[in-house]
């Protein structure tokens, strides 16, 4: 009895001290700081040539952080000082000095040198950025990062021809890099961005079931050495060899192979040509991207009737495989964010590609572009913070446009980066 | 004979039953007493030393077809119209004279820089700025998608959320103070800004608001700091941007006077 009362007691005690809730806010948004890029110091003898090469460095630093401008603000507040003051000084044309002083955090500023590529003022300049940036965020910029794409702008009036170029992330120094004369389709980069994979539709001689030899097209996969621009033959297997993306370690690809009949996704070794069979649904598996952590896999599949996206490990065959998305007519082209955390994809409405967003897990599905032609092929930065994506408008009933635009994660356009270079596709970021 | 068995037989019955009641009584009394201190002092200590009890939007997403509107747009739209969700009656009307401030602080914020050449076409500009908003907001859409709508700026593309209320208790009281304190947020987050570099650290701090009976903050308290003055100091800054939260219903004053209500930054 005594015990009895004594818990009552002490029961009564407990609801009777004060309690707390808490409420959850939940994550803040970004609120944008100023930078205040000072005119460059020049405190040596310039020849002209020089100081038109500092003006140039200038604005392109200027250029590159406009790219983040849902971080950082350039117009100088009429009012009290900018977040950040940076002095770009030349004392002599072998480094570039740069002060970035942190108005409200005084121990958050540097200084820094950096040298001057007097061969390639753009490199210098985008160096310039990039330090700059990595000073006052501690991340990586993508002001040094490229961008890899198709344009047809070879085609004569009656072949179509798709090569392969390359350019910076900003859209400048464009750089062919294929002369096949053939249509080259889903360009992929190496995690190290020394090579670069594709597929090629090449014809080949092939003997018919009667014996007599007869051309017929293939889709085979190709990588090319950057530095050398040597290229390996990886897969001409009867049918599609396409689609290929390098694993996170580099050594395996995965790709879309057609050897049963229906499209599945495989895994080939680099070293051994090893090939093992990832999917096995007897309806069309397409189109994969693995993420960094290389334990998540996702695709295009045809297994519920329209073409949906999945996900899957990839260290297994049909493991654990998830379907993400569940609204669309046609969905196309999942790409992960660095992070994996995000898959951005295309998806066909009114008629029209758009871009949209979701967590990998399938949660928050968002709509990134609108009215703005037909967008596809997006990919990420290698920071997670820019999708670059192929916007295809008509002009009339006969002539379209197909450019390279650049939007930030929450779908803010930035940048088209190619104006009327042929039609160009499938941008591939640098990693 | 026959009746000294029975008479003992009586005796048995009546001592065993006896033991078996006082055995059931005790079993009750020993079951009633452990399962109330494991639940109401084991346990709860364990949880949590100072008896917190944390409310989360509990959500429920029901995808079907793609979103029509991008994340931009749905930016703009939380810009010309805030987000309440209120069911109180009182709540609501003072909710809506809140919306208003931040409205005319968003748009005065999205002012371009002073420039004494344009500051009358601005003030015009200003003007036709707000109309439009109005427009929309009468205009074009009904009701019913208005009112999805601002569900769907609520909580992203979340389509329909709700409250968990902790605990097993059916007062008034306490579901009334859980709907005023899950409104809370959603005037905060409007102000909840922080520049980049202070975004990706997992800092957390949480903050204790005591709250007047006309809704007006009394005061502010760091009760658990991100350990990143920054970052404590932009979360009291929300909501000393925020000033006043719409009117608690008599019930309830004296809890949210009392400080009972504390803000997670993010969590």
């Amino acid at each position: 009895m005594k015990a009895l009362l004594l818990t009552f007691l002490f029961v009564f005690n407990l609801s009777a001290q004060e309690s707390l809730t808490v409420v959850a806010v939940g994550e803040a948004e970004v609120e944008k700081e100023t930078i205040e890029f000072v005119k460059p110091k020049i405190s040596f003898k310039t020849n002209p040539r020089q100081a038109s090469e500092v003006k140039e460095i200038y604005s392109i630093v200027n250029e590159d952080f406009a790219f983040y401008k849902h971080k950082y603000s350039l117009e100088v507040p009429t009012i009290g000082n900018a977040n950040y003051k940076v002095s770009i000084i030349f004392n002599d044309f072998k480094n570039v000095k740069v002060e970035v002083v942190n108005t409200v955090d005084s121990a958050r500023s540097s200084s820094l040198t950096i040298p001057i590529n007097s061969k390639n003022i753009i490199t210098t300049a985008h160096n310039v950025a990039d330090k700059i940036y990595e000073s006052m965020t501690g991340d990586k910029s993508i002001f040094k990062s490229k961008i890899v794409f198709v344009s047809d702008r070879t085609s004569n009036g009656r072949k179509t021809k798709k090569e392969l170029y390359i350019m910076d992330f900003d859209g400048r120094r464009k750089q062919r890099l294929t002369y096949t004369n053939s249509l080259i389709i889903s360009p992929s980069l190496s995690p190290d961005n020394t090579k670069l994979m594709y597929s090629a539709i090449e014809s080949k001689w092939k003997k018919s079931s009667r014996g007599t030899p007869h051309k017929v097209k293939n889709l085979n996969v190709y990588i090319m050495d950057l530095a050398t621009k040597k290229t390996t033959l990886i897969s001409e297997l009867d049918g599609m060899n396409s689609g290929a993306v390098f694993s996170a370690d580099g050594k395996d690809i995965y790709l879309t192979l057609s050897l049963a009949k229906n499209a599945d996704i495989y895994k080939i070794n680099l070293a051994t040509r090893k090939r093992t069979q990832i999917t096995t649904h007897f309806l069309d598996d397409v189109d994969p991207h693995i993420n960094k952590a290389g334990d998540q896999l996702t695709f295009l599949s045809g297994r519920s009737g329209k073409a949906m996206i999945y996900t899957m490990d990839p260290r297994g065959i049909e493991k654990n495989i998830k379907r993400i998305s569940y609204v669309g007519r046609f969905n196309a082209a999942p790409r992960f964010s660095p992070d994996g955390a995000e898959i951005v994809f295309a998806s066909w409405v009114d008629d029209l590609f758009d871009i949209y967003k979701i967590d990998s897990n399938g949660d928050n599905l968002v709509r990134l572009t609108k009215n703005s032609g037909s967008n596809e092929e997006p990919s990420f930065s290698p920071d997670g913070q820019f999708i670059v994506y192929s916007s295809q408008k008509v002009i009339s009933r006969k002539k379209a446009v197909q450019n390279i635009v650049i939007m930030n994660r929450e779908g803010e356009i930035i940048k088209q980066i190619t104006d009327n270079y042929g039609k160009s596709y499938t941008p591939r970021w640098s990693n | 004979m026959e009746l000294s068995i029975k008479h003992i037989h009586e005796d048995r019955f009546n001592r065993y039953f006896a033991i078996a009641i006082a055995f059931h009584v005790l079993l009750v009394v020993f079951g009633v007493g452990i399962t109330k201190l494991m639940d109401l002092d084991i346990f709860k200590i364990e949880r949590d030393p100072k008896n917190l009890e944390i409310i989360q939007s509990s959500v429920r997403i029901d995808v079907v077809a793609m979103p029509k509107f991008t994340v931009q747009e749905l930016k703009k739209m939380k810009v010309t119209e805030p987000v309440i969700e209120e069911k109180g009656e009182v709540v609501k009307e003072k909710a809506k004279e809140d919306i208003i401030k931040p409205d005319d602080i968003v748009i005065e914020k999205k002012e371009p820089k002073v420039d004494l050449g344009n500051l009358l076409s601005n003030l015009s500009k200003k003007e036709k700025k707000v109309k439009i908003i109005k427009g929309k907001k009468t205009g074009e859409l009904d009701s019913k998608s208005k009112k999805e709508l601002r569900n769907l700026i609520l909580e992203g593309n979340k389509v329909s959320a709700g409250t968990s209320t902790v605990g097993d208790s059916l007062a008034v009281e306490k579901t009334m103070f859980n709907d005023y304190v899950s409104a809370l947020p959603n005037m905060v987050r409007p102000y909840w800004k922080l520049p980049s570099y202070l975004m990706d650290q997992g800092l957390q701090c949480r903050i204790r608001v005591f709250i007047a009976s006309n809704g007006k903050i009394l005061n502010t308290e760091i009760y658990e700091s991100s350990g990143n003055s920054e970052f404590d100091k932009k979360a009291l800054n929300s909501l000393k941007q925020v000033s006043s939260f719409p009117q608690p219903k008599s019930e309830i004053t004296a809890r949210l006077a009392s400080g009972a209500v504390v803000l997670g930054f993010p969590l």
